[in-house]
C-alpha cells in the first residue's frame, strides 16, 4: 500500500469520525442527556469500526463504502437534537441498510450471468412490483429492491445478447410502476434502462424503439388513468430552505416531524445550513465517479451493465432529489438516496451500492489473476 | 452548561462543521484521484490486463495493414464499427460481425451474428449452418471478410491442442473426424491422421516451446485490396492455402525473422497500435 493511498483514506475516515463525534456531542452538551452522550459514542465508534474492519472482512470497495456509510450517518445528524430515541432508530435503520449492502456484495459474487439467474431475478422483481396491484397494504418501498432485481435480470439478458427479452422485461416493470402510480420511479427506471441499453447495444434503431415504446407506455397509462403523470412542486420548500440560511438555525425543536416532510436533507439544512447540507450532498459526486470507474473496468458485460445501471440509478435519484427540494422539477418531494427515514428505501439503495462494491472486488480479483498470469509468463 | 457557553459553542461549531464538511469533500476527491492514479499505474505495469492474447493481421486492407496486431479482451464483439471491441475495418466485415468470449479450458468461443460467416482454420461457420464454431486456440487462423487473423495467446494460458512444429514440418489433417490439423513434434515420426492432437497437461511456462508454427505464407495475390474482389463465399478459399512449404525448404519468413533482441521492423510497435484511428 502506497503512502499516498493510505493517507488519503486515513484523512477521509479520520475526518468523518471526528465530525460525527463533534456533531453528536454538541447537542449532548446542551441537553446534558446521558442517552445523547451514549449515542455520540456509539455512532462514532461504530463508524470507526465499520470503516476499518468491514471493507477488509468482506472485500468491499473502501471508497464507496466509506462515502455511503458517512451519508447514512449524516441522516442521524439531521434528527438531533430531538429525542435520542428517534436518532437511535435512524441508527438502527442504517445498520439494517448495512446488512443489505453486505447482502448485495455477497450476492454479486455468487451470481453468474445465466438464463436461470435472469429468470429467477426477473420473476421475483416483477412479482414484488405487482404486489401493489394485488395486496392493498403492500409497502411501496419494496419497489426499490424489485428494481434492483429487474436490473440484474436486464443486465444478464443484455450480456447474453437477448436484447428484445431484456427490453420487454424492463417495459413490463415500467408498466407495473405506472399502473401503481409510482410515476417518478417509472421515469428514473426508464432513463436507467434506456441508457444502459444504449451503452451495451449501441444500436440506434434498438434504442429508438425502446424510447418509442417507453413514450407510448407513459402516454397510454396517462390516458387510461385520466390524470397527469406529474404534480406541481411543493411551494413551501424553497422558502423553508431559504429561511434556514447558509449556516442553519440550531434551533432546539428541529425534527423532521416538525417540518411535515420525511426529508432528512431538509432537516439537515434547517439545522446546519445550506453550506453543510450542500457539501454533504455533493459527496455523491465522488461516489458517482468511483462507480463509473468500477463499471468501466469490469471485465464481463454483465458486471459492466449492472454497475452502470446501479450508478445511473443512484446519480439520477440524487439529482432528481436535489432538484425536487429546490422546486425545479414538477414532482413531489423526493428524498435523497441515502438520506431517508424509510428503512426499506435505505436498504434498497444500500443493496444497489453493495452490488457495486462486489463488482469492484471482482475487478480487483481479476487484476490479481492477470498479475499472476503475467508472473507465470515471465 | 451555561447558556452563554453553549451559545459560543454553537456559534463556533456552525462554522467548524461547515469547514469539516468542506474538508471531507476535498479528501473524498483526493481519494478518488489517488485511486485513479493507482489504477492507471497498475494497468501500465500490466499492459495485457484483461486480455487473453493478441490477434495478428496476416492480411487485411488499407485501413488494417498486415502485421498489425491488437489485444484480444476476454469478451466482446468483433466488427467494422469503431464501437466494437475488436475493430476490423475490412471489406466483408459487418458492423457487428461476431461475439466472442474466452472460456477457460476451451479457448476463444465465437458466435457469428445473423448472416455473418467466418472461417476458423478453414472451417466455415455461420449461425445459419447450425454448426458450433470450433474455439480459437493458440495459432488458430480466423478469416473474417477479407481479413486473415491469427490468434496468439499469452504463454501462461496453456489452452492449445497443437504441438509446436520444427521447421519443415507439414501439418497433418486428420481425416473425417473433424479434428484440427496439428504439427508433429520435433524428432517424432510422421503420425497418421488417427492420432489425437498432442496435449500438454501440466506443462509449465518454461517447457512451452517458444517457437510458433509459422502460419502458412499468404498466397502471392494477397492482401486483398478494395479493388479486388474477395471470394463470393468464404468456402472458395482452398484449405491448402494454410499448408506449409514441403520439408527441406525453409520458410522465407523464418530466414527473415530477426533475433529476439531486435524488434521485427515489419511489426508495428505497441505504442503505434494504441494511436491507431479507424475514423471514417
Amino acid at each position: 500500500m502506497s503512502k499516498s493511498k493510505s493517507s488519503a483514506r486515513f484523512r477521509f475516515c479520520g475526518a468523518a469520525v471526528l465530525l460525527a463525534a463533534l456533531v453528536l456531542i454538541v447537542p449532548a452538551l446542551q441537553a446534558g442527556d446521558q442517552q445523547l452522550y451514549l449515542l455520540a459514542g456509539a455512532v462514532a465508534g461504530a463508524l470507526a469500526l465499520s470503516l476499518m474492519l468491514l471493507p477488509r472482512l468482506f472485500g468491499l470497495d473502501r471508497l464507496l463504502f466509506s462515502l455511503a456509510l458517512y451519508l447514512c450517518v449524516s441522516g442521524i445528524f439531521a434528527l438531533l437534537p430531538g429525542e435520542a430515541g428517534t436518532a437511535a432508530a435512524q441508527g438502527l435503520r442504517c445498520l439494517a441498510g448495512l446488512a443489505a449492502l453486505l447482502a448485495g456484495a455477497t450476492l454479486i459474487r455468487v451470481l453468474s450471468p445465466s438464463l436461470i439467474t435472469a429468470l429467477i431475478s426477473g420473476f421475483l422483481g416483477l412479482l414484488m412490483l405487482s404486489g401493489g396491484l394485488i395486496v392493498p397494504d403492500w409497502p411501496p418501498a419494496l419497489a426499490g429492491i424489485a428494481l434492483c432485481l429487474l436490473l440484474i435480470a436486464f443486465a444478464v439478458l443484455l450480456s447474453l445478447g437477448n436484447t428484445i427479452p431484456a427490453l420487454l422485461l424492463s417495459l413490463a416493470g415500467l408498466g407495473l410502476l405506472l399502473f401503481q402510480g409510482m410515476n417518478l420511479e417509472a421515469v428514473l427506471w426508464s432513463l436507467t434502462f434506456v441508457m444502459v441499453l444504449w451503452a451495451c447495444e449501441g444500436n440506434l434503431p434498438t434504442v429508438l424503439m425502446a424510447l418509442l415504446l417507453t413514450g407510448l407506455l407513459f402516454l397510454g397509462v396517462s390516458v387510461l388513468r385520466e390524470e397527469s403523470l406529474f404534480s406541481s412542486p411543493d411551494p413551501t420548500l424553497l422558502p423553508e430552505l431559504s429561511a434556514a440560511g447558509l449556516w442553519g438555525q440550531f434551533s432546539d425543536s428541529q425534527t423532521p416531524g416538525s417540518t411535515g416532510s420525511p426529508s432528512l436533507f431538509l432537516a439537515l439544512t434547517q439545522r446546519y445550513g445550506l453550506i453543510f447540507s450542500g457539501l454533504t450532498a455533493l459527496l455523491s459526486l465522488p461516489m458517482t465517479l468511483r462507480s463509473v470507474s468500477i463499471a468501466s473496468v469490469a471485465r464481463s458485460r454483465f458486471h459492466a451493465a449492472l454497475a452502470m445501471g446501479c450508478t445511473l440509478d443512484f446519480a439520477l435519484r440524487m439529482l432528481a432529489g436535489l432538484l425536487s427540494h429546490f422546486g425545479v422539477l414538477p414532482i413531489s418531494l423526493l428524498p435523497l438516496p441515502l438520506l431517508t427515514v424509510d428503512a426499506m428505501e435505505l436498504a434498497s439503495r444500500l443493496f444497489a451500492l453493495g452490488l457495486l462494491c462486489g463488482i469492484s472486488a471482482r475487478n480487483e480479483a481479476d487484476l490479481a489473476e492477470d498479475a499472476h498470469l503475467a508472473m507465470l509468463a515471465t | 452548561m451555561p447558556p452563554e457557553t453553549y451559545r459560543t459553542i454553537v456559534l463556533v461549531s456552525r462554522y467548524l462543521f461547515a469547514f469539516f464538511a468542506l474538508m471531507l469533500l476535498l479528501f473524498a476527491f483526493s481519494w478518488v484521484r489517488s485511486e485513479g492514479k493507482k489504477r492507471r499505474e497498475r494497468f501500465r505495469n500490466l499492459p495485457g490486463a484483461g486480455t487473453v492474447g493478441e490477434l495478428l493481421v496476416l492480411s487485411g486492407s488499407e485501413e488494417l495493414p498486415a502485421d498489425t496486431w491488437f489485444p484480444v479482451p476476454r469478451e466482446g464483439v468483433l466488427g467494422s464499427l469503431r464501437t466494437c471491441d475488436l475493430v476490423v475495418p475490412c471489406p466483408g466485415v459487418e458492423g457487428r460481425h461476431l461475439d466472442f468470449s474466452w472460456q477457460d479450458g476451451v479457448g476463444l468461443v465465437l458466435r457469428p451474428r445473423g448472416r455473418c460467416e467466418v472461417l476458423v482454420d478453414g472451417v466455415p461457420v455461420s449461425r445459419r449452418s447450425g454448426a458450433e464454431a470450433p474455439p480459437l486456440v493458440h495459432g488458430s487462423c480466423l478469416q473474417v471478410g477479407s481479413a486473415l487473423l491469427r490468434l496468439q495467446l499469452f504463454a501462461a494460458l496453456n489452452h492449445t491442442n497443437r504441438a509446436f512444429a520444427p521447421a519443415g514440418a507439414e501439418p497433418v489433417f486428420p481425416a473425417g473426424n473433424g479434428q484440427q490439423p496439428f504439427f508433429p513434434e520435433a524428432g517424432q515420426a510422421a503420425v497418421t491422421g488417427d492420432q489425437l492432437p498432442l496435449q500438454m497437461p501440466g506443462q509449465t511456462a518454461a517447457s512451452i516451446p517458444t517457437g510458433l508454427p509459422p502460419c502458412p505464407p499468404v498466397p502471392e495475390h494477397a492482401p486483398v485490396t478494395e479493388q479486388e474482389t474477395f471470394p463470393a463465399s468464404l468456402t472458395d478459399i482452398p484449405i491448402n492455402a494454410y499448408k506449409r512449404p514441403p520439408s527441406g525448404e525453409t520458410d522465407p519468413g523464418l530466414e527473415n525473422r530477426k533475433p529476439e533482441t531486435q524488434p521485427d521492423p515489419r511489426r508495428r510497435r505497441r505504442t503505434e497500435r494504441w494511436k491507431e484511428d479507424f475514423s471514417e
